[in-house]
């Protein structure tokens, strides 16, 4: 089926609220949709949602001969399908430039970044390794499937264990099933992160803002995808679309992305250690069956939300003449400040009601000297400062 | 009977969708359509029906493209293929998790995204496996562990107005009296499974209404 195409309305609706400071799902520009994550009965199988963006990845292994030339390390190869359920016009079994652009993002940050000791999974050097395989398929796509597919992986390998495995004398390979022998976990040494920021040319002003939504990603002028992780070291970055930014405000972008990736990884580092926790001591598993909340019912709980929270909320329209002289710098505080006053329960612990949780986004990213990161006017003083040859975490951080 | 579980208005950019769950066995369904279809496969006088199912992992093979056939054929009978000529209706169905009631938990989730997305239908179905146990036993609905000990595996789908037999699939050997009793279990249970569905939708226009 044909892609339905973007109405020029739609289009200028998503413009025109940009350009006040608002955006249609009533998000701050910083704001990230609610994070889901749930696991299923197996060990390594695990939905992430992102908003109404839904994710599967599913782990699985076996023994293979390790490579040639690296005789003593397992192999790991991820794959992403995008489902015919995602959206209409995607057809099941043939690639198109978007599965490309996700398979790349998830080789260079979780293959690539070498996040995952691979060493260990080597059962005997030149004969035997495990091989871990990852496929991440996509059920449904409104917006920033990046982030999401990094997420499920990532929440994925980390939860995933392998069976254990014991080598007689004469080079014999046994594997034990679950019951017979304690599986071993992988282990991760750093979680790789991925965040995108869009941005949007408005009358040569150039907006920002994180976690597109379908819609936005439409009609954005360009974006930029960050893979990271939260030692400081950049894994991916790419810069499609048609935008200019000058080194500084790219590496604002970067910087602000690397506190966010801080909360994120804890964020899944935690949620999957409960999940194991829980499995280990209780005897049953639910399992996807009882977990999953479906998009119909998360669309009227956020409508829920937003009357709930609709006191503080006003809707402001500015007058033409603010709206020319304010810059992207105001709105951006004007909007942090109305997340900081109107946020502050939430973003503790979810309670028993609220089973979505919630990323917290950084407020400090807003403190005075940082301003510079949002404000993404094109000037031209700022080349002269990097002129470092190579850019290295440490200058970020 | 294991428990039955589902949920409908899964997935927001489908036109109809669906969770249904029978025990450990999750598979999410959707479906888009009637909608356009290119040149090859337009029928003047029929819409085209096509049915994908993806395993949870790995590549989807020939176990899978046998399946397809099966759901294939069963929704074909069950929707009025010739309201809407020149159009085709997507079924994807997405295994999510499994313990060996693939097919019948795909059909269920089949009927009941079909039923969200509001294709016209003669009527709805509803599938139930059933597997002989080596002591001759009959399990309704089993467990991958119980089928991998067991004789023989048979799938029934019935109609939802006179629960007459729409396909039936079966893997082994076994006499045609204890297949008439298979048969017989295997009805009663899908008076159930009906009775689940109708809750299912009503629950959603009451949703719907308030």
């Amino acid at each position: 089926m044909r892609e339905t195409p973007l109405s020029t309305c739609e289009r200028a609706a998503v413009l025109a609220a940009i350009s006040r400071g608002v955006r249609l799902d009533n998000r701050g520009f910083l704001e990230v949709r609610d994070i889901n994550l749930s696991f299923g009965k197996e060990y390594g199988s695990c939905t992430v949602t992102l908003g109404e963006t839904r994710v599967l990845a599913q782990v699985t292994c076996e023994v293979v001969e390790p490579r040639p030339s690296r005789p003593n390390e397992g192999k790991l190869s991820i794959s992403v399908r995008l489902s015919p359920m995602a959206a209409p016009h995607f057809e099941s079994g043939r690639g198109n430039e978007l599965m490309d652009e996700l398979q790349m993002i998830l080789d260079r940050n979780i293959k690539e970044s070498r996040c995952l000791d691979l060493e260990a999974l080597c059962i005997m050097a030149e004969e035997s390794v495990w091989q871990l395989r990852v496929d991440v398929t996509v059920l449904n796509h409104a917006g920033n499937l990046g982030d999401a597919c990094n997420l499920a992986a990532v929440a994925a390998l980390r939860h995933f264990h392998r069976p254990d495995v014991s080598v007689e004398e004469d080079g014999r390979v046994t594997i034990h099933t679950f019951e017979e022998s304690e599986p071993i976990a992988t282990y991760m040494k750093k979680v790789p992160v991925c965040l995108t920021y869009a941005f949007f040319i408005i009358d040569e002003n150039i907006h920002m803002l994180m976690d597109p939504s379908e819609k936005e990603e439409r009609v954005m002028s360009g974006k930029l995808v960050v893979g990271l992780n939260p030692h400081g070291e950049i894994t991916s970055l790419i810069f499609p679309g048609r935008v200019l930014l000058s080194k500084k405000d790219i590496m604002n972008c970067i910087k602000s992305a690397f506190k966010k990736a801080k909360f994120s990884a804890e964020m899944i580092q935690n949620l999957v250690d409960e999940d194991i926790v829980k499995r280990k001591s209780s005897v049953k598993v639910d399992g996807f069956a009882k977990n999953l909340i479906s998009d119909t019912v998360y669309a009227s709980h956020m409508v829920k939300k937003t009357i709930d929270k609709g006191q503080n909320f006003k809707f402001q329209v500015p007058r033409e003449s603010d709206e020319e002289n304010g810059s992207l710098n105001d709105e951006m505080d004007e909007d942090i400040n109305d997340e900081e006053s109107g946020d502050d329960n939430s973003d503790a612990k979810p309670n028993k009601s609220d089973i979505l949780w919630r990323i917290q986004s950084i407020r400090q990213a807003s403190t005075k000297d940082d301003d510079a990161t949002h404000s993404m006017e094109t000037d031209g003083e700022s080349e002269e400062e990097e002129k470092k040859p190579k850019l290295t975490a440490q200058d970020l951080i | 009977m294991s428990q039955h579980l589902c949920e409908i208005g899964y997935l927001s950019r489908s036109d109809g969708s669906s969770l249904y769950c029978i025990g450990g066995t999750v598979v999410l369904a959707s479906v888009n359509g009637p909608g356009d279809v290119k040149a090859s496969n337009r029928h003047y006088n029929r819409t085209q029906l096509d049915v994908c199912y993806s395993p949870s992992t790995g590549q989807s093979m020939i176990g899978e493209r046998a399946l397809e056939s099966v759901i294939s054929k069963t929704i074909e009978q069950a929707i009025i293929v010739h309201l809407h000529p020149r159009t085709a209706i997507n079924v994807t169905l997405q295994e999510m998790q499994s313990d060996g009631l693939a097919l019948s938990t795909s059909i269920n989730a089949a009927c009941l995204a079909l039923l969200d997305a509001g294709v016209q239908m003669k009527s709805t179905f509803s599938a139930v496996t059933c597997c002989i146990a080596s002591s001759g036993a009959i399990i309704l609905e089993p467990t991958e562990a119980e089928i991998k000990e067991s004789s023989a595996v048979v799938t029934f789908v019935f109609d939802g107005l006179e629960y007459n037999v729409l396909s039936a699939y079966q893997d082994g050997s076994l006499d045609s009296d204890t297949f008439n009793l298979c048969l017989i279990k295997c009805q009663l249970a899908a008076k159930d499974i009906t009775a689940i569905f109708r809750k299912t939708i009503e629950d959603k226009h009451k949703f719907d209404k308030s």
